[in-house]
């Protein structure tokens, strides 16, 4: 059972800044969608989104000098629902759901969502794991601009307040850094085995 | 023919939309990238690019990323966290 939003920001801000999220989504859907970023549902104060990475590492038959072929169709990586409730005073908040029933799911994904080093954008550290399951076991990303994120006591010294008005918590903000972390790197990691294996 | 190798590459930086002329194919596409941040006001952050849904090596050449005339790249800034 999810627990209860508590909703202490006047409702008509809320919707208003919902209403500004939207307008700035479906402005670009049609490319979100072609890249993977699929909006199955609109309903305030929340979006639900399918990512879908292009490929998947399914081996199909060997060829006869024994290279390996790839079936290559759209891959369900995972669902969430990205949640304004109180937003801007607090950032959105993001929950993993099972897309059929649109509940919160403890069930991972099959591949790690990590920022590469080569990703990083605020330090030098190395390959960072964004995909963590809290103490209740539920999963939650650990991205700045997220409201998990800033919740988590780790991250105390990062308050959201420092980036409210940098755009941070802004869908499109939102949806472009799941887009790399997860279809990017998963498409990338993918190119790099079906090189290995010569196809 | 110098002006064949000249195309105009498209920017999106969050929401905003930015057109960079005049980009030589043979430039790496790091100086394009650098002159769409500062027409949008510069930045200090860290920053990834991304066609479509995967990332592109900003020390390429632009041709050799087989960027054509009107492509659209995002740039993606202040992102950060795990643990």
């Amino acid at each position: 059972m999810d627990d209860p939003i508590y909703n202490f920001v006047d409702p008509t801000v809320v919707r208003k800044k919902f209403d500004q999220q939207a307008d700035l989504f479906s402005d670009m859907e049609e490319d979100y969608r072609r890249e993977g970023v699929i909006c199955v549902e609109i309903g305030y104060p929340y979006f639900e989104f399918i990512f879908l990475a292009k490929y998947a590492s399914l081996m199909g038959p060997k060829g006869s000098n024994g290279e390996v072929f790839y079936r290559k169709y759209p891959y369900f990586l995972f669902a969430i629902r990205l949640d304004f409730s109180n937003f801007d005073i607090l950032p959105p908040s993001i929950i993993i759901i099972d897309p059929l029933s649109s509940r919160r799911t403890v069930k991972r994904p099959q591949f790690d969502v990590v920022i590469h080093k080569n990703q990083q954008m605020d330090s030098d550290l190395d390959n960072q794991r964004i995909l963590l399951t809290d103490y209740k076991g539920n999963q939650f990303f650990c991205l700045r601009g997220i409201r998990e994120y800033h919740d988590h006591p780790c991250h105390d010294g990062d308050n959201w307040m420092l980036y409210r008005y940098k755009g941070a918590g802004d869908i499109i903000t939102i949806l472009d850094q799941l887009q790399l972390y997860a279809i990017a790197n998963y498409n990338y990691q993918f190119e790099q085995l079906t090189k290995k294996n010569g196809k | 023919m110098k002006q064949n190798q000249l195309i105009t590459l498209n920017f999106r930086i969050r929401k905003d939309l930015l057109a960079i002329e005049n980009v030589n194919l043979n430039q790496p596409l790091k100086v394009s990238v650098q002159k769409a941040l500062e027409q949008h006001g510069g930045t200090s952050e860290k920053w990834v690019v991304m066609k479509g849904d995967n990332q592109l090596d900003i020390s390429k050449k632009v041709k050799d990323l087989g960027l054509v005339n009107g492509d659209l790249l995002k740039i993606i800034l202040g992102g950060g966290g795990g643990g």
